[in-house]
Formats: structure tokens, sequence, C-alpha cells
């Protein structure tokens, strides 16, 4: 039997409580517990950002016992009115498994800005009013000196103004390096009126089975370090500067990667400033690429604008993009963008960054809510788009066909879907442990049961992985979404008619799925 | 030839009782261990996994003879070790008063826990606060096995020969 042990806390009654679930078929916590509380808690006639609404923090059942199992999923219900759950690494997952709880169910509303600290002996709430507007880093510094223990330890999380104000775009920042980053986690914990959030757990648990976990800890560890990750770190476009030694690496806790994700420079950006920047594949290809920004530099001064506001750097560039097309196709002018938006100018996106972080005209303060809700108001919907679970996975779709995996033809769309629909299936495998998808290739679903064995959990776990996939399929609404022209523009063939390849793609998983779980109906 | 205790490192054994298990072995051959890389550290706290693991059969960090900590407690990304530096003769073996604390030939201490009364004396006399006292009051210090520098994949420690007593 595995049970949970939960921490509720209600920020509107400043109270909290313990459970205990016990065996809820064949629940093994993740993802799958996150999905469980949200459930549980949630009011699906209120809105997101009703103080009724819960933010739940769960960790896997392996997160700690093993390396790279070091990840932390939040879930919420996003200003996009849908079900969400975003992950983030650090040293969150394994601050909380050291409190002795597998989540954190976090409802009602703060009556001020405040600094939730959550220790194994308890908790508190600290008026945080203070630090209304201001940046992570120096909202950290406060922090820091209100909850001195555990420096190296703990996991503090923090909003910046955006999710004060509530936008969409907001993130969540965690130990400054990592983010709950898509679908507007910062807003939520701005809507409960938490500018920090720290835990911090000190609590020593005893493995099950000491010689059998022993040994398998020290085989995972063995071959991630003589495997060539170690290597594949250094490929990313940053790999310049980390062979000048200008980056100096970090890791989440309990991974021996160090991937480039955590990367940190410093160095002097403006006039005797200087600065820790995350760095990240995907934050430098979507500033990169979709934004056009070609010297590193002026990438790194937009990561920063974006880390200074606690913005999500994806869903940030996509507004701007939308911005730049729409102005570029006349939609709108100068007149609402204030500065000349066009791609390549790196300065004109880092003043409309801080503008869109103030709301400084009814233009950004409709982009902060997407640009998707902007192209609503202003057209330019082909260049709209909303990021989320499923343009994750319609993305994705379309770019493994566009790059290493398959040529694109009429006839084997139903080919690249089931090998999507294969992927997705262990990609949630590995969600619903919570591990980094850097593990990808050493925890294979043999390694996972040998692991969960070995920390003593029920290993059928495959019910797990389709209740995973079901799920996303049953509260999913593929068919309404679509892809920004860019996505297009960007990775497929220019021999490839970018509207007949999404519908077809679209109309075979629709297939596919439907085959695998019936019931749902096409919307 | 003295008569001391040190860990084994077989996974087979149980690391509680071989914490205290007396074997025979020449001090002359005693290694302590050091951290002179530090600038290297990325901070993923597998040596203080390690040690809680291995030597004191937990997981968590608390319960660990190394402890890695922001520097300064800043968000500077540069780490330091907190671990025993393998004094000799130790203070914290002298202000031991139920003999849990044992001189290590080489430097540093080893420790009994079944005569440890977690009374933290010897907390208060080590000069670097290298000994470490989780919330139940169980005492952690680094003994010197070696087992964290095997689990450091940047190699920021190291195990250096002690010098004879």
């Amino acid at each position: 039997m595995n049970s949970f042990r939960i921490l509720h806390v209600d920020l509107t009654k400043q109270k909290h409580t313990i459970r205990n679930i016990e065996d809820q078929g064949h629940l093994i916590g993740g993802s799958e517990l996150a999905h469980f509380l949200y459930k549980r808690y949630s009011y699906s006639d209120k809105a997101w950002d009703a103080p009724e609404q819960p933010l739940v923090f769960a960790i896997g059942p392996l997160t700690g016992l093993f390396p790279l199992m070091s990840k932390m999923v939040s879930a919420f219900s996003s200003p996009q009115k849908t079900y969400t759950e975003s992950y983030a690494g650090g040293r969150a997952g394994l601050a909380l498994k050291f409190t002795s709880f597998d989540a954190i169910v976090i409802t009602g509303k703060s009556n001020k800005l405040s600094c939730l600290e959550l220790t194994s002996n308890g908790l508190s709430l600290q008026d945080m009013t203070f630090a209304k507007g201001l940046d992570p880093s120096i909202t950290l510094s406060f922090a820091r000196k209100m909850c001195p223990k555990g420096a190296g330890q703990r996991t503090i999380m923090s909003i910046g103004s955006s999710g004060e104000r509530g936008s969409p775009l907001a993130a969540i920042n965690v130990d400054t390096y990592r983010h709950f980053g898509r679908m507007g986690g910062g807003a939520i914990l701005g809507a409960k009126n938490i500018k920090v959030l720290i835990i911090y757990g000190d609590h020593a648990l005893s493995p099950p089975n000491t010689e059998q976990y022993n040994q398998l800890y020290r085989d995972i560890f063995t071959n991630i370090i003589n495997s060539k990750s170690q290597e594949d770190k250094m490929t990313s476009p940053l790999a310049g500067l980390v062979a000048k030694g200008d980056i100096h690496s970090g890791a989440c806790a309990s991974c021996p990667i160090g991937c480039v994700h955590p990367g940190f420079i410093r160095r002097k950006l403006e006039r005797c400033h200087k600065s820790d920047i995350e760095l990240g594949d995907e934050p430098i290809f979507w500033l990169g690429k979709v934004l056009q920004i070609k010297a590193s530099f002026d990438i790194l001064r937009l990561l920063e604008a974006n880390e200074r506001y606690s913005f999500d750097v994806l869903a940030v560039a996509t507004a701007l993009y939308w911005a730049t097309m729409a102005t570029k196709e006349g939609h709108i002018s100068e007149k609402e963008t204030i500065y000349p938006l066009y791609f390549g100018n790196a300065k004109a996106y880092q003043q409309a960054i801080s503008a869109l972080a103030k709301g400084a005209n009814s233009f950004y303060r409709n982009l902060g809510k997407g640009s998707y809700q902007s192209a609503q108001i202003y057209g330019a919907k082909e260049y709209a788009c909303e990021l989320g679970q499923e343009t994750v996975f319609l993305s994705s779709l379309v770019f493994s066909t566009a790059t290493r995996d398959f040529v694109w033809t009429d006839k084997n769309v139903q080919e690249i879907v089931q090998k999507s629909i294969l992927r997705q299936r262990e990609k949630g495998c590995l969600n619903s442990m919570i591990v980094c998808l850097f593990g990808k290739k050493f925890y294979r679903e043999d390694v996972l049961r040998d692991c969960l064995d070995a920390a003593g959990y029920d290993s059928s776990f495959m019910h797990n992985i389709e209740n995973l996939q079901k799920r996303a399929w049953f509260n999913g609404r593929l068919e309404t979404l679509s892809l920004s022209k860019k996505f297009y523009a960007t990775i497929l063939p220019k021999a490839v008619n970018p509207q007949k390849f999404l519908c077809a793609l679209k109309n075979e998983y629709h297939t596919q799925m439907h085959s695998l779980y019936p019931g749902r109906k096409k919307s | 030839m003295h008569s001391i205790c040190i860990p084994k490192m077989s996974l087979s054994d149980n690391k509680k009782h071989c914490i205290y298990t007396y074997i025979p072995i020449k001090p002359m051959t005693m290694k302590h261990l050091t951290a002179p890389r530090m600038d290297l550290c990325i901070g993923c706290q597998l040596c203080a996994l390690a040690c809680a693991r291995l030597i004191y059969n937990q997981i968590g960090w608390s319960r660990s003879g190394i402890q890695i900590q922001n520097a300064q407690n800043t968000s500077s990304h540069s780490y330091s070790a907190h671990y025993c530096l393998a004094c000799s003769p130790a203070p914290c073996f002298s202000n031991c008063p139920t003999g849990a604390l044992s001189q290590r030939p080489g430097g540093g201490v080893f420790l009994n826990q079944d005569l440890c009364t977690k009374c933290g004396k010897c907390i208060q006399s080590c000069p670097l606060g290298a000994i470490h006292q989780n919330t139940e009051g169980d005492i952690s210090v680094c003994i010197h096995c070696g087992e964290c520098v095997t689990f450091c994949p940047q190699q920021c420690l190291e195990m250096q020969e002690s010098l004879s007593p």
C-alpha cells in the first residue's frame, strides 16, 4: 500500500493541516498525485485566480532517492482556464522530500504580500509588502535575511512584478536558476499574495532495502558519469563561452550532470553592472531564432530583463513575435508599441519587456494576457500562439517531423503520429516519476521498476502512465489549437504545405487516440 | 600497530554497525578528506547524500559529515564545504563526556553512536562548525572514509595522506 503525506495550507484562515492519503488504486505520487490533489481541492465553477483555487506542489516517489530525481511538479488552474502541470528543478524537489511531505496544497489568499516559510518544524507567514514590485534577485536577498537557515539546502521560490500583476506570462523563479515557466505559475502565486515561498527540510529518511538500493544507486550514478551526457552539456549554443570559462555551471540537487541550463554568466553587461543570468537552450533558441537576435550579449540582456520581472522567456518571446509581425503587417503601430519593434532590435525588445511588466499602456496590458488574447483585439491571429500543454505536443510533432526523425509526406502521417504517441507515453512515464528529462536514457522502464522496488513501492505503474496519457487526451482541446506561422517558417521544409500538414497531423492524432481511449467527442 | 575503528567500504555491510567495527591498521597509511577544488563545485549535494546513505544509513543531507552551503549565504553560486579538517588532537574528542568520539590516527575523530547522548558539547568545541546535528539531535561528523570523493562528479574533493602522528 502506498501512502502519501500531504500538507494543506489555508492562507485565508492562516491554518494548516496534515493529511495522509492511503492507496488510491495505483496512485504512486508525482504528477498523478498532483492531479489527484488538484481535482480534490479545485472548483470548476470558480475563476482561476479565486482564492479557493489550489496551487499544488508535489514530488515523485523516487525524488531524492536516485540521481537526477530532482524535480518538482506544480499543478494549478492556469489563466487560460486549463488544468496545468509545470516542472522545475533546483533544490525544490529534495527540499520538499526532506520535510517528509509528498505534496503541499496551498489554498486561500494571504491578506498582504507575504513570505511563506515551510521547515521541518512548522510554517511561518511573514509580511513582505515592502518587496512589492521588486525583482526576484533583490527579493531573495531580503528573504535570506528573514529566514537564514539552510543556505545551500533550502529552496526559495519567488515572483516578480509580472506575477503580482497576474500576468499569464509570469513565471515562478526557483533558486534563481530554475523556473516554473509555462502557463502563468507566477500569476497563481501572485493571486495568493505570496511573494516568496521557502522550503527547508532537514529530516533524514531510512532507505527500505539498503543493499539493493545502494548497489542500484551506484550503478545508475556510474552510468550517468560514464555516459556522454557530461559532454552533451557542451553542445549548447553557448559552448564557446563555456570553453572560454565565462560560464560557471550549476546543478540541481542530486544531479551529477550539471547541464548548461543552470549556467551562470557573471560579467559586466552595462556600466559597472554585474549580473547572474540563468542560461538555457530553449530561451536562447526562442530569442535568437524567433526574435532574430544575433549578438550573444543582446540575448543575455534580454534574458536578464525577463529575469528581472520574472517572466517566462518563451511566453514573452511569443508575445513579442506576434507584436512585431502585427506591426509589420500594419495592424498596430508605434503609437501602441511605443518602441520600434522589428526583428533583431534588441534594445526595443528590452524596453518592451519593461513596458510589459509595468503595463505601460492598454496595448501592453493586453499583451500581458498573451499573444492569443491580443490577437483577438488587434488582429494578426495567424502569428499568435498560446503556449500550453498540447501546443507543446503539437509543436514537438511538427519539430520532430521537420528535423531528424521523419521526412513528411502524405503517406507517413500515421507513422509520425504513432511514434509521437509512444514518445509522449515515455515522457509521461518519466514525468510521473518527475525525473529530469536529461535522465531519459538512464531511466528506462526496467530501471524504473527496479528503482521503485528498491524504494519499496508497488512497481506496477504502467496503469499510472496510461492514466496520464488518458487524462491529457480527455482534458485536451487539440482541435481548437493552432500553431503560429513561425513554427512552420522556422522548421518545416519549404515544399510542405503547413495548413494541410497540421490538419493531417491533428486528424491522425485524434483517430489514434480515440482508438486507444474511446469516449471523447471531437470538439 | 594500533587498533582503531574504521568503516568498511563493502556495500553489503550495515554501515551503522561498521562505523564502530574495530580493525587493526597501520596509522601511517591514514588519509583525510580535503576539498581543494571547490571553485568547480556545482552544488549538486551528491557528496552529502553519499555520506548520509553509506555511512549513516539515511537519506537526507542533514545526516552527513560534509555539508555544502552557498558561500556567504548568497546566490553567488559559489559553494563552500563544511567538514572535519582532521585536527590532531581534536578538541571535540577532548570535550566529549561519554567517549562517543575517539581520536583518529592522522587527525579527526571516529564516532560511536551507541555512546552518544546528543549533548552537543562536541559541536560547541569545534572551531570550524564541522560537526552537524539534525532536528532529532543526531550527530554527524566526517570520518574521512572517502565515500563522498567517489560521488563528486566535479572532482572537487580529494583524499590526502595524513601526516604521521
